[in-house]
């Protein structure tokens, strides 16, 4: 009860979540969130990287390591020693330029999930449906991607980033390594959320096909017209108005929880909630929820992102609402903006 | 107030004849000895002792005269005074003649019903006496007396017992009035996090200390958030903290042991005390009833509810329910005899909420949503002690009732519900004035039901698990049954005045686990010197054996092979008084434990399957202090220690996770006269490791970040200081006191560093503060 009390109140001065100032992976989207044992899975990666320059992007470096069957414990950690071959690879095994099984490159990768899955899976008790548990292991970097041949117990993947031209470690703002979870189940499904309109300030990008569409300043991105935003000219951003961004979502997302359902306890639905992202200002909250598992749908105002934008910001801007639904199951939209 | 007294009176029988032949000396027998009572002052005041005179006894066997000699508070002495004079004897004889004699006599005060120590210092009473100088008279004459060599009550052997008293508890600056967070002042505590209930001892981990309340076992001793006991100061006598080495009677632990000791009911007048303060307002009766019963109930529920559930809200965490904790004691004592005392009880404490935290936490949105706790127990207890001869005790104590838990947290669960029947059979023969013997059994036995939606969470010796929000959750429901029985034998050796030996033996069976363990322990003291500049030895050496939690007789917990761990303990210290009321000690110890319940991957996913892990902690505490029942009161302690862990079998060695290098506790009272009372603590403690992040490692599916160990415990959070104050005054009249009290914790606010806090990508780290200033102000009326 304190802890939640405090976790609620204790403030720090780290910069929100959902301020995308850096290298970032905001999202990795699975085509089927429950795979099923051979099957080949897709994963999607959104990424962007909120610390290159305004006028001039830089390349993101993505690399994919699949992957890590059956870890002990179910613990991505365990599979670190599996991962020692990454020392190994050389530049250009990183870079793409050269091809390595088990390696991929770039926004996408499959992978197949071993047929036998779900028999190398340790049994546990409180598990009344067989599953299977692989992890795939990716790296983003904005700078060229180097194995790291330091033996660095409980360090993570060994790679790391460095700046192109100097070959000095890059940082964490230039680098995030992580891994994604594929869940293999024989009969169970899950489905990614669907989603609706985002909406920014009651204003919701409309359908274009090119900027003419969008009346003057505005640009047509990706078949949808920019928002335009008003500029904040308060001295601090935390004076600057909040901006409500309400991402909606589709009922049918809110699915059965497979791990109340199969034991008859009680079948509860899936925890939902949203994180915002945004690479101009913060949102008050960087995450909000959106279904309850007993309780459903949140109110509006408690699912609602309050975005307060950075004072004397002009130009364009990018948002995002990310949905995830707790078992693995993900969906964003995007909202470009200009702000004037 | 009615106080057990004990007669430690100790005649030491004549054991050294005159060298020259000279007249046959028979020392005065006690043949009656009633109850004394303690004045209202006292039972205000709190103030227990021991009250030593020397008495006059006429050929009546009358005490003629009363005089004190040595008091460990003034408050006392006249109810001594009056209660020696009502005593009666069989007069001493001088040639089969009865003569005038004097005698001294030691007069305890701490209520001995329920404490098996104190029932031992009476039984062992045997009149004894060393002659020393003898005179007879004619009845005219002033009555000359025969001098009576006295034995004292003996300190008992445990290594270290460290005792606080009811008015030590409720008055310790920083305690709230608290029983438990007071006591954990005293050497041998480290210092536990804020807003945690851990009771952290001479390095062990918190599960292994227990907490007993006269000897039942108590397996909730907080409300949540570790804000106060489930028993209230205002029910104890004392509390005994026993922080190693402790005797047969305790086991299933490896660390410490404390004692809450019920305080024996007023048999004279019907009392009444209500409460107020800052956190929680509690009332208590107290009355004589038909037949010599005497009955005390008491309530206690916090007002959190009326002022916490808009500070909830301004922080976006709504309340359906709003954290309340309740508690409630009924105890009714009687004595069939005037050898017997009968005791039933009723103990409840209940903790409830429902939170609902608006906006989800980044770090683990999983544990986003409703947090619901409804948490309790409720026990009844029936003991009986009794002394069907002087030199036979016997006790039996029973206890039944069911835990409760039901929490819910996010997507997890806990609804559990544990059945305890737990008893206890004890029989003390003094034999011997050389021997004293114990034995005893010890039953724990209980039935569960739970349901279980957990995730998979650290476990010594296992990989770091997932973030929980990317974990599938798996669930578990059944019941089971929970059966610790033991058995106990004690001797207590005493091969001189001086020296006192105490070997034991404790069998424990663990149902379940199919194990038998026994445990061999051994402690001694040996007093070199007397009076108020005595020295003494104390050590001990035993084996303790904890065994699995309970929980880890669900099969998701552990395995039945699992063993109990093994911890051996090793105390060699020397007392010495340095003076009136002020002594000093120093106590030096070591602990080994093998056989700590652990993961082994290879025996698959439980979270306890094998017994791998071991630990070492080595140590020395120092204590100074200035006994209460002055003007000025206090206490110094401090403990150095380093505790170490290995949590695979040949792996490295680390600190432990509570391992704190110096802890120091200083503690002074000043009645200021006027009824007021003044006091000041001051903690210091090393931080305790941590292991520090080194980076960020981004679980997709969730969003969340989890840390990249760098190696494990290899920094500290920073040192611990903090200064609390408290204040007391009392308007006392005749039938009525009035106490207004303002305890203030951190009175310096300083920022004491209570964790570490990252960044969400974990590149970035900072301090997390503990507890601010916090004024308590209160008060209570008795009536």
């Amino acid at each position: 009860m304190c802890g939640l009390a405090c976790a609620a109140s204790c403030s720090d001065d780290f910069e929100s979540a959902s301020s995308v100032t850096s290298v970032r992976v905001l999202a990795v989207q699975l085509d089927t969130p429950f795979a099923r044992p051979g099957a080949a899975v897709s994963m999607t990666m959104l990424a962007h990287d909120g610390g290159a320059p305004r006028d001039a992007g830089r390349p993101l470096s993505i690399a994919w390591f699949g992957g890590c069957d059956a870890p002990d414990d179910d613990s991505p950690a365990a599979c670190y020693p599996r991962l020692a071959w990454l020392r190994a690879l050389s530049p250009g095994e990183l870079d793409g330029t050269v091809a390595r099984d088990g390696v991929g490159h770039g926004p996408r990768f499959t992978y197949r999930v071993p047929p036998d899955l779900l028999e190398r899976h340790a049994a546990r008790v409180g598990e009344p449906v067989a599953r299977g548990l692989s992890y795939v292991y990716f790296a983003v970097c904005a700078g060229r991607l180097v194995a790291d041949g330091a033996q660095r117990p409980r360090a993570g993947i060994p790679v790391t980033c460095v700046d192109a031209e100097t070959g000095r470690e890059a940082g964490p703002a230039r680098f995030v390594s992580g891994y994604v979870p594929i869940r293999a189940y024989e009969g169970l499904v899950n489905h990614n959320p669907v989603l609706g309109e985002v909406s920014v300030g009651g204003a919701v990008a409309g359908p274009c096909d090119d900027a003419r569409a969008c009346g003057e300043g505005r640009r047509c991105v990706e078949g949808r017209c920019e928002l335009s935003l008003p500029r904040c000219d308060a001295d601090a951003r935390d004076d600057c108005p909040a901006l409500d961004v309400t991402q909606a979502v589709m009922d049918e997302s809110y699915e059965l929880d497979d791990a109340t359902a199969s034991t008859g306890i009680s079948a509860e639905g899936e925890l939902l909630w949203v994180a915002y992202f945004t690479t101009s200002g913060a949102f008050d909250a960087p995450v909000a929820t959106l279904f309850e598992p007993t309780g459903g749908r949140r109110p509006k105002g408690e699912s609602m992102g309050a975005l307060r934008l950075t004072p004397g910001f002009t130009g364009p801007m990018r948002l995002w609402a990310v949905v995830h639904d707790g078992r693995g199951g993900v969906a964003w939209s995007r909202v470009d903006a200009v702000v004037r | 107030m009615r106080a057990w007294w004990i007669v430690s009176l100790a005649l030491a029988f004549a054991t050294e004849p005159h060298a020259q032949p000279g007249p046959t000396l028979t020392p005065p027998v006690l043949t009656e000895a009633p109850q004394p009572q303690l004045p209202e002052a006292a039972i205000t005041a709190g103030v227990s002792g021991t009250v030593e005179l020397v008495v006059t006894i006429d050929r009546g066997g009358a005490v003629t005269e009363a005089r004190v000699t040595r008091s460990d508070s003034p408050l006392l002495d006249d109810a001594a005074i009056a209660a020696a004079r009502r005593h009666r004897f069989e007069p001493a004889t001088r040639d089969g003649v009865a003569v005038a004699s004097r005698v001294r006599l030691a007069v305890d005060f701490p209520r001995p019903v329920m404490a098996a120590p104190s029932r031992t210092a009476k039984a062992s009473a045997q009149p004894a006496a060393t002659p020393a100088t003898e005179e007879t008279s004619e009845p005219s004459a002033p009555p000359p007396v025969t001098d009576v060599g006295v034995r004292g009550r003996r300190a008992e052997a445990e290594s270290v017992r460290r005792t606080a008293s009811r008015e030590e508890l409720r008055t310790m600056p920083g305690g709230g009035g608290d029983p438990l967070r007071a006591v954990t002042s005293m050497p041998g505590f480290a210092r536990a996090p804020a807003f945690t209930d851990l009771l952290i001892v001479r390095g062990s981990a918190p599960s292994g200390t227990g907490v007993f309340f006269d000897g039942a076992f108590l397996p909730r001793a907080f409300h949540f958030g570790g804000l106060t006991s489930v028993v209230p100061t205002e029910l104890l006598e004392r509390i005994d903290f026993y922080p190693g080495n402790f005797p047969a009677r305790y086991g299933r632990h490896d660390g410490g042991v404390l004692d809450l000791r019920s305080r024996a009911l007023d048999a004279t007048a019907p009392r009444v005390m209500a409460q107020v303060d800052l956190l929680d307002a509690r009332a208590m009766v107290e009355a004589p009833l038909p037949w010599g019963a005497r009955l005390v109930a008491a309530a206690r529920r916090s007002w959190l509810d009326a002022w916490l559930g808009p500070v909830l809200e301004r922080n976006d965490v709504g309340a359906r329910r709003v954290p309340v904790y309740e508690d409630a004691q009924v105890i009714l004592e009687l004595s069939p005899t005037r050898r017997s005392t009968l005791r039933a009880g009723l103990l409840f404490s209940r903790d409830t909420y429902e939170l609902v935290a608006k906006r989800p936490f980044a770090g683990e949105p999983a544990l986003s949503g409703a947090a619901t706790n409804e948490s309790g127990f409720w026990r009844a207890l029936f003991s009986f002690e009794s002394e069907p001869t002087p030199s036979l005790r016997l006790s039996t104590m029973v206890s039944l009732g069911p835990d409760l838990q039901r929490e819910r947290l996010g997507t997890l669960l806990v609804d559990s519900r544990i059945d305890y029947l737990s008893g206890r059979g004890e029989v003390t023969w003094d034999a011997a004035p050389w021997l004293s013997a114990r034995a005893g059994w010890d039953l724990l036995l209980g039935t569960y039901d739970a349901t279980l939606r957990i995730p998979n969470l650290p476990v010594i010796g296992g990989a770091e698990p997932p973030p929980i929000t990317s974990q599938r959750p798996f669930t578990w429901q059944g019941r089971g049954t929970l059966s610790r029985p033991a058995a106990y034998v004690e001797a207590r050796l005493t091969p001189t005045e001086r020296w006192q030996v105490v070997p034991s033996l404790r069998a424990d069976y663990t149902a379940g686990f199919s194990e038998w363990t026994v445990s061999p322990r051994l402690s001694s003291r040996l007093e070199l010197r007397r009076g108020p500049a005595r020295t003494a030895l104390r050590g001990g050496l035993g084996v303790y054996r904890q065994p699995p939690d309970y929980s880890a007789v669900i099969p998701i917990f552990g395995v039945p092979s699992l063993r109990s761990s093994r911890a051996v303990h090793t105390s060699l210290g020397v007392e010495q008084g340095l003076g009136e009321g002020v002594s000093a000690s120093l106590e030096g110890f070591h602990k080994s434990i093998d056989g700590i319940p652990s993961h082994d991957p290879s025996r698959g996913p439980v979270a306890t399957n094998a017994n791998g892990a071991s630990g070492r902690v080595v140590g020395a505490e120092v204590t100074l202090r200035l006994s209460p029942g002055g003007r000025v009161s206090g206490m110094l302690g401090y403990t150095v220690s380093r505790s170490t862990r290995r949590d695979t079998p040949g792996g490295a060695t680390r600190l432990f996770d509570f391992d704190q290098t110096h802890v120091l506790s200083a503690v002074a009272r000043v009645r200021a006269g006027r009824g007021v009372t003044l006091g000041a603590r001051y903690r210091a403690a090393t931080g305790v490791p941590y292991t520090p992040c080194v980076g960020g490692s981004l679980a997709a599916d969730s969003g969340v970040y989890t840390c990249v160990g760098g190696a494990p415990w290899s920094a500290r959070l920073p040192a611990f200081h903090q200064l609390d104050l408290r204040l007391d005054k009392t308007w006392e009249r005749e039938r009525w006191s009035v106490t207004a009290y303002l305890d203030v914790q951190n009175v310096t606010n300083r920022g004491n560093v209570e964790g570490v806090s990252y960044s969400f990508d974990k590149s970035q780290v900072t301090w997390q503060s503990g507890l601010p200033i916090l004024p308590i102000a209160g008060v209570r009326v008795e009536l």
